[in-house]
């Protein structure tokens, strides 16, 4: 089975990842953007059941006062409809080294979930604002993704 | 054999031998093959990839620095010198005829090693990860300060890091787009990856990160330099190392992967668009602090022989010269993977990080492995030292490489360069002088060089281990630019080490064996002023320089190193470790050109001082105090920050007279540790003017200035622009109450030059009154602290 981890700041709570981003997309030239905000993503496989998936979330992976976690079981799920939101997702490529990952699997062992097969982690930015296709390609490139080792995903796709 | 390849060079005419070279990214130049070949024909068989690869990275120009110890047919005019191993007649030469009692293990080591007490020695290394940082600035950077951290880890049989230093130079970070070559990071971006990579790794292995400088200028915007440099304190009975055959290969920390394969032979390589890019290494500071704790413990224990770190070339480089004298037999199918499917050739030369090697007697063997299964980090018996001289390596039974330690270490050929230094003439610029210089001031305040560099000092952690005395930002307000860190590595003794640099790569611009000669004075000036101690003083040199294949710029090498060997002789400071990194050139297809970086030497400090409570920071302390300037001004704005906001480089750039520089700064140290002195910085860029200004900010306290008849003002340097800006050497400003007035000139009476310039004023203006006592700069103090802050205020 595989899933797929969110964790996220609650709301009310500074989301200084998502501010830095903001301001770099300014650096790069790129005005109309209002508000980012991100997301750690743990990608999880394994014969895993969902209480152990709601203890490893709430034991090692959010820190529950201030962040929030969301388990889903499809790999690009998010909603949205509205034409003023990209989201994108930054995943190491395989074969790089993935440290966070292989600490996530000896936390959970020692959390006494034993029959994880795989996790891999990755980030989610969900950026609001009035950008073109060509503009959120620059801030992926330039920004988000270092394409020596990383590769992302924008969503929606296709639609400019 | 069915696990590796044979390469064919036996057959191969020059063309060939260059093909497999290049193709493999082996960077072996001609001659080079030519002398593999031939030991090749005496063996009457071809290489397996395997043993090609050893040789490369072995003999990589990163591992072995074949231009430094090669023979350099030098010209300087009409005359020609034949320099025979360029670090052994200069840099080296140095600390033989100095011959301090304290250095105890230089050049031949991980890092150079001093006395630091009776029981104790510090080490300190610093070296560079300039390629990969241009790459992935991120991933480069970490993995950069990690390696240097083993460096530490791996001296003698093991030292304890204590503080960590970086030095970066990018390019401008205001650079517009349209301007970037392409397959180039802009420098903004760089830096933020380069900072965050630093601070990531050094935080989580609870080093403090209390000292560096960052410098930007235009000739890195393609190849960024990142110094990394590590602090380590250790017994002084385990200084020393040696494998003995029958030992056993302990391979500990991280398991192996693809990572960075080549990445020392792509170090020595200059960069391009297409640059390959499995050669970045990955780093995991967890898996590195497990290891550091748990070592230190074997160490203490006495469970290994010798230690040392897997850096460039891996196991190869590690293993081949912990077994340089003894012979070394490898099993590499039990190197633990990260994954599987690497070939035989991809264990033995992959530079995946956190892992260090241990020569370990068999009897030691069961204690030892209880130690590390206690702690959770992995080590594996991965052969034995033997006593044949031959480096063997097998794979499940099969032999996949076989060659004599003496070829390897010994069989590379000597490089023979030429050099020819030509000094360049830029233009000098004409204008007149500006009447009020306070907007000249904020200016050179503004330039990000001189700018604060709050926004990346405070993402690093500089008090973790509870023993920083002096820290990186001072002042009232915590916010002012120290000049050194102090550290006092020991609970139950005062004792403490003080840490400095010096780096002026536009002084390169001009005349590398001046700023050879600036950048040692800098690293002492910093040193000094902050309590520092001359006489138990030790250097380290990291060269960063383009093409050595270029006449020019190898004659530039040449004369900086000279320089090292004349000013570090005057000084009685002398060198104990050194790296350089060669070839920092970038490939533009679009100008169909190569670009050098200006030639970089960074200049470190280490002192031992007996007492931390002497040591002083450098912000004004009290209203109504004396302020004097001590040193020779000059009309030295050659590769100033003054000239260069105009557009100018100038060819006056500013010398050393070491004789007068050492009894000056001897007299200021004696003053320091009397407690005569209540603040002192020193004038490096942006001179006298800016000095004074940090030193007010930074103390929250006005000052006024005269600068009419201080050392050399009105001679030499007879415009006001000049003796404010000029960046001459061995100058300093000093804060003495009117209670030790004299007692202060006393000590520095004997020969000395300095004035009683100004004095600490009650209210928060700069004045500076200039050569004909009319007021030159009128300033708010904070003014001029607002534009230093705003620029890189991210």
């Amino acid at each position: 089975m595989e899933y797929l981890i969110k964790v996220r700041y609650k709301p009310g709570f500074f989301d200084a990842l998502g501010n830095t981003v903001q301001r770099d997309i300014k650096d790069l030239g790129i005005s109309g953007v209002k508000k980012v905000k991100t997301a750690q993503l743990y990608y999880v496989e394994g014969e895993i059941t969902y209480k152990e998936l709601r203890l490893l979330c709430k034991e090692l992976l959010a820190d529950t006062i201030t962040q929030q976690y969301e388990i889903t079981s499809s790999r690009t799920s998010f909603k949205t409809s509205n034409k003023q939101t990209f989201i994108v997702q930054v995943w190491y490529k395989k074969g790089v080294t993935d440290a966070v990952a292989d600490t996530v699997k000896k936390g959970a062992m020692d959390l006494g979930i034993q029959k994880i097969d795989k996790v891999k982690t990755g980030y989610e930015y969900i950026i609001l604002g009035n950008i073109s296709r060509a503009e959120i390609e620059r801030i992926c490139r330039g920004l988000l993704a270092n394409k020596v080792v990383q590769e992302y995903k924008i969503y929606p796709e296709g639609i400019a | 054999m069915k696990n590796v390849k044979t390469i064919n060079i036996l057959d191969a005419d020059d063309t060939e031998l260059l093909r497999i070279s290049k193709e493999g990214v082996l960077s072996l130049n001609l001659e080079e093959m030519h002398a593999i070949q031939n030991y090749y024909r005496k063996k009457g068989r071809n290489p397996t990839d395997v043993e090609l690869e050893t040789l490369a990275q072995t003999w990589s120009e990163h591992c072995v620095h074949k231009t430094f110890k090669g023979l350099i047919e030098y010209r300087e005019k009409s005359q020609t010198r034949i320099i025979d191993n360029l670090l052994k007649e200069t840099v080296v030469r140095a600390t033989k005829e100095l011959n301090k009692k304290w250095c105890i293990s230089v050049f031949r080591d991980n890092a150079g090693i001093i006395e630091f007490d009776r029981k104790n020695a510090v080490a300190f290394k610093i070296e560079t990860h300039n390629h990969p940082s241009a790459l992935e600035p991120y991933g480069g950077a970490g993995t950069g300060i990690g390696g240097v951290i083993r460096d530490i880890l791996g001296v003698g049989l093991g030292a304890k890091p204590i503080l960590n230093t970086d030095v970066f130079c990018f390019g401008p970070p205001d650079l517009p787009y349209e301007k970037l070559p392409e397959g180039v990071l802009h420098p903004k971006r760089i830096c933020k990856g380069v900072v965050s990579g630093v601070r990531d790794y050094g935080n989580r292995m609870g080093i403090p990160t209390a000292n560096g400088a960052v410098v930007f200028d235009e000739g890195y915007i393609c190849n960024p330099l990142v110094y990394c440099g590590t602090v380590g304190i250790m017994p002084r009975d385990k200084c020393f190392k040696e494998a003995k055959p029958k030992d056993l290969i302990v391979a500990v920390g991280g398991r192996t992967g693809r990572d960075g394969i080549h990445g020392a032979t792509f170090s020595s390589a200059e960069l391009a668009k297409d640059t390959e890019v499995s050669a970045v290494q990955i780093g995991n500071p967890i898996v590195e602090k497990k290891v550091a704790d748990v070592l230190l413990q074997a160490r203490d224990k006495g469970l290994y022989n010798a230690i040392t770190d897997c850096g460039a070339g891996g196991f190869s480089s590690a293993i081949g010269e912990m077994g340089k004298d003894t012979g070394a037999r490898v099993y590499l199918e039990r190197a633990p993977l990260k994954y599987a499917g690497l070939a035989p050739w991809e264990i033995w030369v992959s530079e995946a990080q956190e892992r260090m090697v241990l020569a370990v007697p068999p009897e030691k063997l069961a204690q030892l492995m209880d130690i590390f299964r206690a702690e959770d980090v992995e080590a594996t018996v991965l052969g034995e030292f033997t006593n044949d001289k031959k480096l063997l390596l097998l794979y499940n039974g099969e032999t996949v490489g076989e060659l004599e330690m003496e070829f390897l270490h010994n069989g590379v050929p000597r490089v023979k360069r030429k050099a020819e230094w030509k000094k360049t003439q830029f233009p000098e610029p004409e204008f007149e002088e500006p009447k009020d210089l306070t907007q000249s001031l904020k200016e050179i305040l503004a330039h990000p060089t001189v700018a604060s560099k709050e926004w990346i000092i405070r993402q690093y952690d500089h008090e973790v281990q509870a023993g920083t005395v002096l820290k990186p930002l001072q002042g009232v307000n915590n916010d002012g630019p120290g000049d050194a860190c102090v550290i006092k590595p020991l609970f139950c003794s005062n004792k403490g080490i003080v840490i400095s640099n010096g780096l002026n790569p536009r002084f390169g611009m001009i005349d590398p064996y001046w700023s050879a000669a600036s950048s040692i004075d800098e690293a002492l000036r910093n040193n000094i002023c902050a309590g520092g101690n001359l006489n138990h003083c030790a250097l380290l040199d990291n060269f960063c320089w383009g093409s050595p294949e270029k006449e020019e710029q190898l004659a530039g090498l040449v004369r900086a190193a000279l320089s090292c060997y004349d000013t570090a002789k005057a000084y009685g400071t002398p060198f104990i470790s050194g790296k350089d990194s060669l070839n920092n050139e970038y490939f533009d297809y679009a100008q169909n050109k190569k670009i050098s970086i200006p030639p970089t030497l960074l200049i470190s400090a280490i002192s031992v001082i007996p007492d931390i409570r002497k040591v002083i920071s450098m912000d004004l302390k009290s209203p109504g105090n004396l302020i004097y300037i001590l040193g020779e001004t000059y009309d030295e704005l050659g590769g100033s920050i003054y000239y260069a906001l105009r557009g100018f480089t100038g060819n006056r750039v500013p010398k050393v007279n070491p004789r007068r520089a050492k009894k000056l700064m001897s007299s200021l140290q004696k003053a320091i540790w009397r407690g005569l002195v209540r603040s002192c910085h020193d004038c490096s860029e942006g001179g006298i003017g800016v000095a004074i200004a940090e030193m007010a900010f930074a103390g929250g306290l006005g000052a006024e200035l005269y600068v009419r008849d201080c050392p050399g003002c009105g001679i030499s340097a007879n415009r006001n622009d000049t003796i404010l800006f000029s960046e001459s050497n061995s100058r300093f400003i000093v804060e003495v109450e009117p209670k030790n007035k004299k007692a202060f000139e006393k000590i520095m009476g004997n020969g000395s030059s300095f004035k009683l310039a100004g004095k600490v004023r009650k209210d928060k203006l700069l004045k500076i009154y200039g050569i004909n006592g009319k007021t030159v700069v009128n300033a708010d103090i904070y003014e001029l602290k607002e534009s230093w802050q705003k620029t890189l205020r991210w």
